[in-house]
């Protein structure tokens, strides 16, 4: 499953990239959130979900496998839980419109097994990019409040 | 004396009042309950398994993976050319379908089982599946099972009479490609099992709901390396098996395994998605078709290419293709053919046999040819038929695919049919309700079946059965069979044959099935057999108890045998009614002499007898929504004798429902990653009574000749005639839209999809 989409914030592309490699800040943006360890090589988060019938937690584990500042990075990595697999890629580019605006392009790529995929596959496609519509509607907001902050 | 044609079934009162025993109502304290981690993946190597954090938790006390069961699965068919391939009870080095069973954990409650299992790691590295067989079939393809080199496992032909010169000399010539989709067959009490291990004895006694426990038995012994009169098999209740409930899965092998080793009894039971994952699938074929036929509709030659996605290679994988060659060319004459097959391994769950194991689809084939000729032609499909049928005067008759039709006569049933739902007012009402918008269809398919599986010789080990009676010293007579019934009425039928050779009420009679250490030998119930085979097994022992009795009544009463006469339950002096020894006498007097009274017989058919019949149904099509209704449906069957019209009844209307389920409703989705996409019943559809139409019930009976009862099979036909019978509707409600059925099942969505692909005609 691929989801993707774009937004421009009013902030500087080195304080956006900032943002998006800190994994304590970004994970702020993820729902239902509930634990979170920054490892020497890797992230690991904990998340409650409820996909169609099936409720409960997936632990995330990723690591930037692509960094180029202040452009474009790249994630990858693996989720377990609700008897379930879930691999996924994630990319974001930023690109500067306008010297304090920055179009952040995500992309992500999500490919379930087990339980989840077995049960839930007609509607999953829609709760995922739900999920990733809410992520980058709150990386929207805590990068604008963080811009004003400063 | 008589038998009453309808008796009840002496098995419903228990099972109605709930007094029935599964598998899941067998208890012990000490019981202990195993789960099973499954591959998520439908093909992927296992790097490694960390069983750490699960063996540490509290109440789990075994746990198993591959290392623990390094005997591979009797593979039950394996016909010479085959490639061979290993299959274990737990996977080894790699996983090949999504629902394989990688490790079992076994906990002192099932809800600690569940949790545990979780605590199991499994690194895998996944590796490209092949999700179709065009896939499986290319050059570089990724491989099921790497030993077989191919994921071709197995291909035949068989031709007959000059095809190339029939086809090139034929005035008329069509082709189709027809697909049967993969199904399942969902019984209501989903597989289980329990085995407890008596270490003292040295004995694995088991309870498994199979339908053929001797086979059970001896492949349990085989995978465990243990002697096979150290397992015995009790087979209790069955909540439904429609094929899948064979002699050993994967899961079976494993929970003997874990009472062996825990020295405690051990169960297994299969939850609903389980079931779906890992119980064998079936059909799953793509015929490519070609016809030659004359301007009169009568077929000159035939020709069928066709594919079956085995899955991965499992115990029966060849089975269900292999069944259904030898009937592809129906009720009908054809005097030229060529038929070829390709066995293709994808990374799916493993095929075998669900009711009617090959048959709906081959009758689905020709069923779709006949009509495509008819239509061509422009001619009627019932005159097509009738032109095409073998008569009477044609059997036997060797269709030179391996079958060797005995009796039946097909333009007979097929013409009561016809009469009974006033065929041609059926068209003339279709055609007037086309006229007013109302798209409606009637679709005929003439069926046949091979039944009676045997003999011995023919179809390689166990096509017999086995019956053993014996009177007890209270007059009541014991009844033990080797075949192991789950819903068929075996209980009645079986006590009814009894009954009519010994003319004693049925009551009088106690029946025993599916305990391995009171019978010794038997084959089991499938493939439509238990009535012909085990009927007449029964019959048979049932006639030389009467003959002991005889013997031992002139002998008893000190006359010559020519002097007394068997009836009623009584040996009786000629001529002095009130000289006479009972059931009861006979027995004592048997016993005291030291010889108890009692027979037995091991029945072998000489070969399969064939059921036939034909259905015709009337649908009607809502072309907005691509939804189906079925207005009426007939069906005419031929059985042979009938001994219990109820049951027969039953058979046919049961297994009528499973083939309107299948032609409408029933499909397995994998994606293109091989991810099983349906394992509910919110997204695998079966019928309730709202999509049962009313059966209207036309019988024919043309005894069989290949067994003492006269009996045919009767628990598949409805099956297989009801696919072939509702497309071939469904396809005429469709005629005026330009468009043929060609794949199975009709769903609103393919139907819709069918209709809007091409311009509509009358609108």
């Amino acid at each position: 499953m691929n989801f993707g989409g774009q937004f421009s914030v009013n902030v500087p592309r080195e304080k956006v990239w900032g943002f998006l490699i800190d994994p304590k800040k970004f994970s702020e943006c993820i729902p239902d959130l509930q634990s979170l360890e920054v490892l020497e090589d890797k992230v690991r988060a904990n998340v409650k979900t409820a996909l169609t019938a099936i409720s409960g937690n997936i632990t995330f584990e990723f690591t930037y496998v692509e960094k180029n500042a202040p452009a474009h990075a790249k994630i990858e990595g693996t989720g377990k839980g609700l008897k379930s697999i879930f691999r996924f890629k994630g990319i974001l580019d930023l690109e500067e419109l306008a010297p304090g605006t920055t179009a952040v392009n995500w992309k992500t790529e999500i490919e379930p097994v087990g339980l989840v995929a077995q049960l839930g596959q007609r509607v999953l496609a829609p709760a995922i990019e739900n999920t990733a519509q809410k992520i980058m509607t709150n990386l929207k907001q805590k990068l604008e409040q963080d811009s004003i902050r400063m | 004396m008589p038998v009453a044609n309808q008796t009840t079934r002496r098995e419903d009162y228990r099972m109605l009042t709930g007094q029935a025993h599964y598998v899941d109502d067998i208890k012990f304290d000490d019981l202990e309950y195993l789960t099973l981690l499954r591959s998520p993946y439908p093909h992927a190597k296992i790097l490694n398994i960390n069983l750490d954090a699960a063996k540490r938790k509290a109440g789990v006390d075994l746990v198993l993976t591959g290392e623990d069961t390094p005997n591979p699965m009797p593979i039950q068919i394996s016909p010479p050319g085959m490639k061979q391939y290993r299959y274990y009870p737990l996977a080894r080095e790699k996983v090949r379908y999504v629902g394989e069973p990688v490790a079992a954990l076994v906990a002192k409650s099932p809800g600690l089982a569940e949790d545990a299992i979780e605590l199991i790691e499994v690194e895998y590295e996944t590796l490209p599946p092949v999700a179709s067989y065009e896939k499986a079939l290319q050059p570089d393809a990724p491989l099921v099972n790497a030993e077989c080199g191919s994921n071709l496992l197995w291909k035949r032909k068989v031709t007959h009479g000059d095809v190339n010169s029939a086809f090139a000399q034929a005035p008329h010539k069509l082709s189709m490609k027809l697909k049967i989709c993969r199904q399942t067959a969902v019984p209501i009490e989903p597989r289980g099992v329990v085995a407890k291990y008596e270490s003292k004895e040295g004995r694995m006694h088991v309870w498994l709901p199979s339908k053929n426990p001797h086979t059970s038995r001896r492949m349990i012994a085989q995978v465990l390396q243990l002697e096979e009169k150290s397992v015995h098999v009790t087979v209790p209740e069955i909540g439904g098996g429609f094929g899948v409930k064979g002699s050993v899965y994967p899961e079976d092998i494993v929970t003997c395994l874990a009472s062996l080793r825990l020295g405690k009894p051990v169960k297994w039971i299969e939850t609903r998605q389980e079931d779906f994952l890992a119980t064998y699938h079936g059909r799953d074929q793509v015929h490519e078709v070609e016809a030659a036929f004359d301007r009169d509709g009568r077929i000159l030659a035939f020709r069928d290419k066709f594919y079956c996605d085995v899955g991965a290679p499992g115990i029966m994988s060849i089975n269900p293709g292999s069944r259904s060659i030898p009937l592809l060319t129906g009720c009908y004459k054809v005097p030229n053919l060529e038929i070829e097959t390709k066995w293709v391994a994808t990374n799916k769950a493993p095929v075998g046999p669900v009711r009617g194991n090959g048959r709906p689809e081959a009758i689905f084939v020709i069923e779709r040819v006949l009509d495509a000729i008819a239509h061509e032609l422009a001619l009627d499909p019932a005159k097509v038929r009738l032109k095409n049928l073998l008569t009477p005067a044609d059997l036997p008759y060797d269709t030179h695919l391996g079958s060797k039709y005995d009796s039946g006569d097909f333009p007979e049933v097929l013409n009561k049919v016809l009469a009974h739902a006033n065929y041609d007012q059926l068209l003339y009402d279709r055609d007037a309700a086309r006229k007013s918008g109302r798209y409606i269809g009637v679709g005929i398919a003439c069926y046949i079946e091979d039944t009676g599986f045997g003999s011995s010789e023919s179809v390689g080990r166990g096509g017999f059965e086995s019956a053993y009676v014996s009177v007890n010293s209270d007059g009541t007579v014991n009844l033990l069979c080797g075949a192991s019934p789950h819903g068929q009425g075996l209980e009645t039928t079986l006590s009814q044959v009894c009954s009519e050779e010994l003319e004693i009420p049925i009551d009088r009679i106690n029946v025993v099935f599916g305990d391995t250490d009171r019978i010794p030998e038997g084959t089991g119930t499938f493939a439509s057999r238990s009535l012909v085979v085990a009927g007449s097994a029964v019959k048979k022992a049932t006639q030389m108890l009467r003959e002991k009795m005889i013997a031992q009544g002139a002998k008893a009463l000190g006359v010559r045998e020519a002097e007394v006469s068997y009836a009623k339950g009584r040996v009786t002096l000629h001529g002095r009614g009130d000289k006479l020894l009972d059931l009861s006498q006979l027995a004592e007097s048997s016993r005291a002499e030291g010889t108890p009274l009692e027979a037995s017989c091991k029945y072998n058919p000489p070969a399969y007898t064939y059921s036939s019949g034909a259905h015709l149904a009337v649908v009607e099509l809502d072309h907005e929504t691509g939804a189906l209704h079925i207005l009426r449906y007939v069906a005419g069957d031929d059985c042979g004798r009938i001994l219990n019209r109820t049951i027969v009844d039953g058979q046919t209307i049961g297994g009528i429902a499973h083939g309107i389920s299948n032609a409408l409703l029933e499909e397995l989705i994998y994606d293109e990653n091989a991810q099983l996409l349906t394992t509910s019943f919110m997204d695998y559809a079966i019928p309730t009574t709202m999509e049962m139409p009313r059966v209207e019930l036309v019988s024919h009976e043309t005894p069989s000749t290949m067994n003492p009862l006269g009996a045919k099979g009767a628990g598949e036909g409805g099956t297989i005639a009801a696919l072939a019978t509702i497309a071939n509707a469904v396809s005429d409600a469709l005629a005026p839209f330009g468009v043929e059925v060609t794949e199975v099942p009709l769903t609103p969505q393919r139907v819709w999809n069918l209709i809007n692909k091409t311009p509509r005609s009358n609108e």
